[in-house]
């Protein structure tokens, strides 16, 4: 099996994407926690990092540690875990529709979950819009694996059922907020551009649990995604229940956007950008598409987020204007080179 | 020892019916050809006994028990399909695509990677493809990619295997080279089932040939019982003449101006 390795175009390069990938998002969060409206030298957050390991040298400074400890280092830990749901939600979402134009945001599944999130932040806040984003998340993607199944599978087609779609559940989205209570709902904004801001601790926790449940979920079914490549039914030749396995892929997929939009709301183009580029690193293989898109979208969208509140600091822009300038184009990109244009 | 089987089964959609009355078996150890012109019914009859869809009437059956009724890993173990239309874009390599021939094996306790990978290496070897094993899939021609996708049914190691025009799309070394290893595949004991629409091709290899028409069997048995130059005139819309084979031991159809 030696001369495979040496032959196979991607065995050689699997092997170090993921490693770089992890080490490029753990060396972007250790920049963002000291970077902001206040810059924390990297000594001082070495400092708190160290003292809440158990490990201080150096008792920290009381501000540093309460920048570094209480808003930055979950707000980086949750855009490290949403850019890690987003990218490999939509690459199995790639594979699921051999759809190189899939993704969570535009085949309305994040729209959806927002829907849910709004409406479960009336009931209970930050946590209750998370409920709500999952259940809304899941919902919105088992209704549009029923549509992909009855409409045309002409790939551009449906995602452009999913963009009309999504735009209509935003619609609603903005009805609720406009017509709630402004000291409970998050603005409308955030909902439609996310926001990492009012990321806190326990947030962060049930966000983190649901989507490293789903994303371990796709991940055992890495091998039977594989087998979509070749078709539906030529999959179910193979022995794939193809409904089955659409369908617990749905709920995942579901659950893990609509946890990360319940959270931060919706940052678009990070599940298409990120498995586009990995692909080319890792190869078609979902098992280590899946896991590199993981470390590839938490960096992608801690990078983003500290653009997003460095670039006309003191004011943060939202974190999905970053993903979407360098997202839409990329997107146009693909259509032209897919050849939908 | 009948391994699939096809009792008096029709087949209808949208009030059309592509199969009708039709009675079918298959034993281990045989090479069944399936010929007949265009729209005769014969890829619906492949896709009936693959479990693909069910019967609107009569049963199809596969070791005993109805095809349609087998979980699709316990099926995809007992059968093996290869498709007519095959997607073209696949961005793996062939021998990853190969591999994917051992995906209902993988739970099989005496099964290993060492044997999946010997077996994917064994199958590529036999379909002249090993040369190939690293290429993307999405790149070979379309005859190359049947090989291949034959290369893949052959992985898959189940006793029955039903081919939908399996030399479509190739040379004629490939032809031969196809037709010899499907032959052997029935020597050595598994059933198979292939659509042929090259008459002398079928008449060469297959132990039985079945003739359809307009949905149903309009003649089964050996080459020479079937290839008769008044019933293929007929069916086909096309004069025949059927002569002996000048070297093999089988009839030669001959097309008549």
């Amino acid at each position: 099996m030696t001369d495979r390795a040496a032959r196979d175009p991607f065995a050689a390069r699997r092997r170090y994407v993921t490693p770089l990938l992890a080490l490029a998002a753990i060396g972007a969060a250790v920049v963002s926690l000291g970077m902001g409206a206040v810059t924390i030298p990297f000594g001082d957050v070495l400092a708190v990092l160290g003292d809440h390991a158990g490990l201080a040298v150096t008792e920290p400074e009381f501000t540093a540690d309460a920048v570094v400890w209480n808003i930055r280092v979950p707000r980086v830990l949750m855009g490290a875990v949403v850019g890690a749901g987003l990218a490999v939600t939509g690459a199995v979402l790639q594979g699921m529709y051999r759809n190189p134009l899939a993704d969570p945001q535009l085949l309305a599944i994040g729209p959806g979950a927002a829907l849910g999130g709004v409406l479960g932040s009336l009931a209970g806040q930050t946590q209750g819009a998370i409920g709500g984003g999952i259940a809304a998340g899941v919902l919105a993607g088992l209704l549009m694996r029923r549509l992909g199944r009855t409409a045309s599978l002409e790939p551009s087609r449906f995602i452009l059922v999913g963009v009309a779609l999504g735009a209509a559940v935003s619609a609603w989205v903005g009805f609720v907020v406009f017509s709630g209570d402004a000291t409970r709902v998050p603005p409308i904004e955030f909902w439609l551009l996310g926001s990492l801001s009012g990321s806190t601790w326990r947030a962060l926790g049930t966000a983190a649990v649901v989507i490293a449940i789903g994303v371990a979920w796709l991940l055992a079914a890495a091998r039977p995604l594989d087998l979509m490549a070749l078709g539906e039914a030529e999959a179910r030749h193979l022995g794939v229940d193809v409904e089955l396995l659409t369908a617990a892929l749905m709920m995942a997929v579901g659950a893990v956007v609509g946890a990360s939009v319940g959270a931060v709301g919706v940052i678009g183009f990070v599940g298409l950008l990120v498995p586009h580029v990995v692909r080319r690193l890792s190869g078609p293989a979902h098992r280590p598409l899946l896991t590199a898109s993981a470390f590839g979208g938490a960096l992608l969208v801690v990078a983003a987020d500290l653009l997003a509140r460095t670039v006309v600091s003191p004011i943060e822009i939202p974190v999905g204007l970053v993903t979407a300038a360098v997202g839409g184009p990329f997107f146009i990109w693909l259509i032209r080179r897919a050849g939908y244009a | 020892m009948t391994v699939a089987a096809a009792e008096q089964v029709r087949y209808e959609v949208d009030g059309a019916v592509l199969v009708d009355d039709v009675d079918f078996a298959v034993t281990a150890g045989e090479l069944v050809a399936v010929i007949g012109p265009n729209g005769a019914g014969k890829t619906t009859l492949v896709r009936l006994l693959a479990g693909d869809q069910e019967p609107t009437a009569g049963r199809v059956t596969i070791d005993g028990r109805p095809a349609g009724g087998y979980p699709p890993e316990a099926l995809a173990r007992r059968r093996a399909v290869l498709s007519q239309q095959l997607l073209r874009d696949v961005p793996f390599t062939c021998r990853a695509v190969v591999a994917m021939g051992r995906f209902p094996h993988r739970l099989d306790p005496a099964n290993s990677a060492a044997q999946d990978a010997a077996e994917v290496a064994a199958a590529l070897a036999r379909t002249d493809m090993a040369e190939f094993a690293d290429r993307t899939f999405a790149t070979l021609s379309g005859g190359e990619q049947t090989l291949v996708a034959l290369a893949r049914v052959l992985a898959q190691d189940a006793p029955l295997l039903l081919l939908d025009e399996p030399t479509t799309a190739l040379d004629v070394h490939h032809e031969e080279l196809v037709m010899r290893v499907v032959k052997e595949l029935a020597a050595a004991g598994r059933a198979v089932v292939a659509v042929l629409h090259d008459l002398n091709t079928a008449a060469a290899y297959a132990d039985r040939l079945v003739l359809m028409a307009g949905g149903r069997v309009r003649a089964a048995g050996t080459p020479r019982e079937v290839l008769e130059e008044a019933l293929l005139s007929e069916v086909y819309g096309q004069a025949v003449r059927v002569v002996d084979h000048p070297f093999r031991d089988c009839p030669l159809v001959l097309v008549v101006d």
